[in-house]
């Protein structure tokens, strides 16, 4: 098999590139304890087994981001046989500062030119073979918009692989000026004589082994400490000392100032520019996006645009999967399993159904999310977005992009966890993470929609708008009390953002990447959602036979309550018990309440009265399906045109409540009925719901981008702190009533 | 002077990084580099981070960092 290693900046189109040579086979995972993604492909090439993998986009080598150590250590120590540096040819000068760190690795390269269209636009000219000559490497014009170069590529990427083969180094020409060339020199003579170095020499570069000493790298002096037992400071203190003095700068920067001045002396010679920037179309778009004035007014406009398409846009599939799952497949299954015991028939087609309904139905959710966080990305907008929110997100130690996430929060809490993958650093995507499921989602609105019908009428809308806010007052504690916190902190905070040049993202790429994004939160987040809604169905089915009342939630529920009384909601151990359910989706509190609650007489008879319906075939209903599916697809269009963000933040009415359980309102009203703190009893409920634990989904969410362990910490924090925020609110609010 | 002290779409001739601790070697590797001529494109509509332009690239950074770069016109 022969390994191909992509390495090269953000924004160079490296993934477009690789998309169109393995297109389907690409797979998305997360690089080990860390939430990079990882993309791999494995396919076949003329008759050559090949394994590539997308390394993350670095402008550097250095130990500073994760991203570079795990470009740096996968080059060394997994030995790709070719590595393919992609760089952006309209803009040489910078790229190939990459380029000469990659060629410092020793290993076999070949260099992929890429956005050869931009290039012949802007009527620059390169002298290939010179160009290739000086940088001892073979060098290709690709274009993936235009499709052009890429096999050519490929195929001189395996020449190159077949070249090196027994090879375990290169020695690349390293062109730095006289001072540090007679450094390096000085250093290979006393490591080639010092027998720790062998191994060392064995494994690495020499070249690398000497540079890395002179700059002083942090992380690979701690290799050679750890490893070989060699202390740097004895082998170059003197070395290090002479370059600092001369230049009086430190031999970090030295170094890479040399290699800026050894690529320039490059270029001077091989490459011609032109009257024409690659910046003009970008500048003339960003007079208008970063504008003083109009800047921050149209990105809330283009945000509240993408809550309003994704979230609108995805909501008829998802009532369509819904009642696929539901209602299709559920009643074929239902027959199937007629007739078995009664518990088996409701594991069936309650638990099992409706788990498996409750992983399906967020696919649409996320195709719609996917595909516009890739092109918010692609296009070159989301840098902006860092730009124009970094004055606001760094009073939480947290950068611009963390801006997104959050809004996407007031919709669901699901894409707001999986859109923290565009924050840069580790620790600000923890806190991210932590905060959003705080934000308010849709999936609360059903709970707010019951109980300020039963609790508070008229004021309900004052009363919704106040727990919005209290959302994001509380994740802004929450983020404030954890920021400094080691897990949470990055340990450069400081900004340095490039703003790339805005193009038109290729549609191929953005859809490749959804498909196989979506695919992996099947994969990764099914087996966690089904378990915890199998697990939660049995709990309220047994030990009575489907009498939640009587079930164990319940009992729990009764066992609960005391601990609960100060939160002003414990005195009714149905409340206490809803909140278990919750986790399921938040939206189901109202269904228990409608089970749990005795309900009105009048009302238990209308749900009684079951209209007869004309029995169906299997295939008059498959027809209804795809009926459904293009009547959805439809109303998706629709919804997405007519821009309706409002209809995000509002509850459903107490009628719309009504449909999940006959009567539900009047039942939740007698809960505190006379009770002159009810008003106050039912405001802690919903402070509490909108605080806890977040539901199984964005549970297996954070599982699948943190790990188990950090989706815990979420747990108890989202235990503690709706207690605090319930308790001291209704320990205030009765000191007034 | 420093960065800071240019004015909307000007240009300067870079001096000097000063110690920003790993930023000092971010922005190197993002070619601010001695020598190189920086321009200021524009603060951010609320003031802060600035964007600049640098070998053909835009960049943005803070004020607080910007003001340890030393430039000259």
């Amino acid at each position: 098999m022969i390994k191909i290693a992509f390495a090269g900046n953000p924004n160079v189109g490296k993934s477009a590139l690789i998309n169109s040579m393995a297109g389907s086979k690409l797979k998305v995972g997360n690089w080990p304890g860390v939430t990079v993604e990882k993309k791999e492909a494995e396919f076949e090439f003329e008759g050559k087994k090949i394994k590539m993998i997308d390394l993350p986009g670095v402008y550097s080598l250095s130990p500073y981001t994760i991203e570079e150590k795990i470009t740096r250590d996968y080059i060394l120590n997994e030995n790709p046989d070719v590595v393919i540096n992609v760089v952006d040819s309209t803009n040489l000068e910078r790229n190939l500062y990459l380029t000469m760190l990659l060629k410092e690795l020793g290993k076999p390269m070949i260099m992929a030119l890429n956005f050869l269209d931009e290039f012949e636009n802007l009527n620059y000219k390169l002298d290939l073979k010179k160009f290739q000559a000086h940088l001892e490497m073979e060098a290709i014009h690709t274009s993936a918009v235009k499709n052009k170069g890429i096999k050519e590529l490929l195929e001189k990427a395996l020449l190159v692989a077949e070249k090196h083969r027994k090879q375990s180094h290169i020695k690349y020409e390293l062109r730095f000026d006289n001072t540090i060339e007679n450094e390096i020199q000085n250093i290979r003579c006393k490591i080639k004589e010092d027998e720790k170095f062998v191994p060392v020499l064995q494994k690495y570069a020499e070249d690398f082994v000497c540079i890395k000493l002179l700059e002083q790298d942090s992380y690979f002096a701690e290799i050679l400490e750890r490893e070989y037992g060699i202390e740097i400071d004895s082998v170059t203190k003197e070395n290090v000392d002479r370059v600092e003095k001369k230049f009086d700068e430190d031999a970090e920067t030295v170094i890479a100032e040399g290699r800026y001045g050894a690529l320039k002396g490059i270029l001077a010679q091989t490459f011609t520019t032109s009257l024409k920037s690659r910046l003009d179309f970008t500048d003339k778009v960003d007079k208008i996006l970063l504008n003083k004035y109009l800047g921050l007014p149209i990105f809330f406009f283009i945000i509240s645009g993408i809550m309003g398409v994704v979230f609108n846009g995805s909501g008829p599939f998802i009532d369509w999967v819904d009642g696929f799952i539901g209602g299709y497949i559920g009643k074929y299954v239902a027959i199937a399993v007629e007739g078995t015991p009664d518990w088996l028939y409701s594991l069936v087609t309650d638990g099992i159904i409706g788990g498996v309904g409750g992983v399906l139905v967020f696919v649409p959710l996320m195709l719609f999310l996917y595909f516009f966080l890739a092109l918010l990305e692609e296009s070159g907008y989301m840098s902006r977005v860092a730009f124009l929110m970094d004055k606001i997100m760094r009073r939480l130690g947290l950068n611009g992009k963390a801006f997104v996430p959050m809004v996407l929060g007031f919709g669901c809490t699901v894409p707001a966890i999986y859109a923290t993958r565009t924050l840069e650093d580790e620790p600000s995507r923890r806190l991210t993470a932590l905060m959003a499921p705080f934000m308010s989602c849709g999936a609360r609105l059903p709970v707010y929609g019951l109980f300020t019908a039963a609790f508070f009428g008229a004021r309900a809308g004052m009363i919704v708008m106040s727990l919005y806010v209290m959302g994001i007052v509380v994740a802004v504690l929450t983020g404030m009390f954890f920021k400094n916190n080691p897990r949470f902190k990055a340990e450069d905070k400081a900004l340095l953002l490039e703003l790339p040049p805005y193009r038109v993202p290729s549609f191929k790429m953005i859809w490749s990447s959804t498909m196989t994004r979506t695919g992996s939160y099947l994969k990764k987040a099914t087996t966690v959602i089904l378990g915890i809604l199998i697990l939660l169905w049995g709990l309220i089915y047994f030990p009575n036979n489907g009498d939640a009342s009587n079930s164990y939630m319940a009992k729990f529920g009764k066992v609960i309550a005391p601990i609960m009384k100060p939160t002003g909601f414990g005195n009714r151990w149905e409340a206490v018990a809803a909140i278990a359910p919750s986790i399921a989706a938040k939206e189901v509190v109202v269904g228990f309440m409608a089970q749990v609650l005795p309900q009105e007489n009048e009302a238990s008879s209308m749900s009684e009265v079951e209209i007869q319906e004309e029995p169906t075939t299997f295939a008059q209903d498959t027809m209804e399906q795809l009926k459904g599916f293009a009547v959805a697809s439809k109303e998706s269009v629709i919804s997405m045109v007519s821009f309706d963000v409002a209809s995000l933040f509002t509850p459903p009415s107490a009628d719309e409540v009504e449909d999940e359980g006959a009567g539900v309102v009047g039942a939740t009203a007698k809960l505190w009925e006379g009770d002159p703190l009810g008003p106050l009893r039912a405001y802690s409920f919903m402070v509490f719901i909108l605080l806890v634990v977040p539901c199984v989904v964005t549970l297996a969410a954070i599982k699948q981008e943190f790990g188990q362990k950090f989706m815990w910490f979420t747990v108890m924090v989202m235990l503690i702190v709706p207690y605090i925020a319930s308790t001291v609110i209704f320990q205030i609010g009765r000191l007034f009533i | 002077m420093k960065l800071t002290d240019l004015k909307r779409g000007e240009k300067a001739k870079i001096i000097k990084i000063g110690k920003i601790g790993d930023l000092k070697k971010r922005l190197v590797d993002m070619g601010v580099t001695s020598g190189e001529i920086i321009k200021l494109e524009r603060d951010a509509p609320l003031g802060d981070p600035q964007q600049y332009i640098i070998k053909g690239t835009g960049i943005a950074i803070r004020k607080e960092d910007a003001k340890n770069i030393e430039v000259e016109r």
